[in-house]
């Protein structure tokens, strides 16, 4: 099973999400412990916010 | 671990990663930005996020000395990571005392934020990375440092919000400063990973710092937004 398909069985990923190249490959090359931690945050992925970069200000 | 299908930068492969996930937390800060009661929950954000930036410096001074300890100094990784680390821990020192006068600004005095109990978020969010560095590895700090530089805010943005919500200007002196250096300082970061001899495992641990290091500051902005309700 690949990355994305764990992420889309576990539902943060929705189906219909159409990843880019690089996307896809950035998520195939994670590990299953990143691929458990992303989906143990319960974040949706695939949202409007996902290319969203906002400045959560945070900083050091 | 599925190979990659073509080779990326270091710096590239752990932005994209840190970029797909970060959904969570950019519809938070988001939210925080557009929040309706913006001036009520604006002095909550600029406590917490003295929490955690007055932890910054010392966070980083921890994994220098971590990095530069006789268990790793045959590490050509962690030494050149330890060479930016001391030229990065004097461009980061202080700035916890920008958030302190945005809080004067605001009207409230200093040592009530010095003063009132961390939250904590916070004090996971910078305690996790002292674990991981104690006691797993030090490179996980640069899944944290990636993250909190990864989206400098902008100029024009900050002065937006200050029109918007009708606070003054300089309010936000910590956002307009760090405007100025965070673009110099993520270029600065991503050429020190892309010199650097990374291997699975460290993008592995790199990774897992970084998500860990949203998840938190997406609590951390959940609960500033509704900050106004208490």
């Amino acid at each position: 099973m690949t990355n994305i398909e764990r992420l889309k069985e576990a539902g943060v990923v929705d189906d219909d999400y159409k990843f880019d190249e690089d996307e896809k490959d950035a998520i195939e090359s994670l590990s299953h412990q990143e691929v458990n931690a992303i989906i143990s945050s319960k974040d949706k992925l695939g949202e409007d916010f996902i290319k969203k970069h906002v400045p959560h200000g945070m900083m050091f | 671990m599925v190979p990659l299908a073509k080779q990326f930068t270091n710096s590239h492969l752990i932005r994209t990663k840190i970029s797909l996930f970060s959904a969570g937390l950019n519809k938070a800060a988001n939210e925080f930005w557009t929040h309706p009661e913006f001036a009520a929950v604006y002095p909550e954000y600029l406590y917490q996020s003295h929490s955690i930036i007055r932890a910054s410096v010392p966070l980083m001074e921890a994994t220098l000395h971590v990095c530069q300890s006789k268990r790793h100094s045959t590490d050509p990784v962690l030494q050149r990571f330890a060479d930016y680390l001391a030229h990065h821990i004097v461009e980061e020192s202080g700035h916890d005392e920008w958030i302190l006068n945005d809080a004067e600004a605001m009207g409230i005095d200093r040592r009530l934020i010095l003063q009132r109990i961390p939250k904590n978020t916070a004090k996971h969010l910078v305690g996790s990375q002292y674990y991981w560095i104690h006691h797993y590895h030090p490179i996980a700090m640069l899944g944290y440092i990636a993250v909190m530089e990864g989206t400098p805010p902008k100029t024009e943005f900050i002065e937006a919000v200050a029109r918007r919500t009708r606070l003054p200007l300089e309010a936000f002196s910590s956002f307009l400063l760090h405007a100025k250096v965070d673009p110099r300082h993520r270029a600065d970061l991503d050429t020190l990973l892309d010199v650097l001899p990374l291997t699975e495992d460290h993008h592995m641990v790199i990774g897992l710092s970084a998500f860990e290091t949203i998840k938190y500051l997406k609590t951390v902005l959940l609960d500033v937004n509704k900050s106004h309700l208490c």
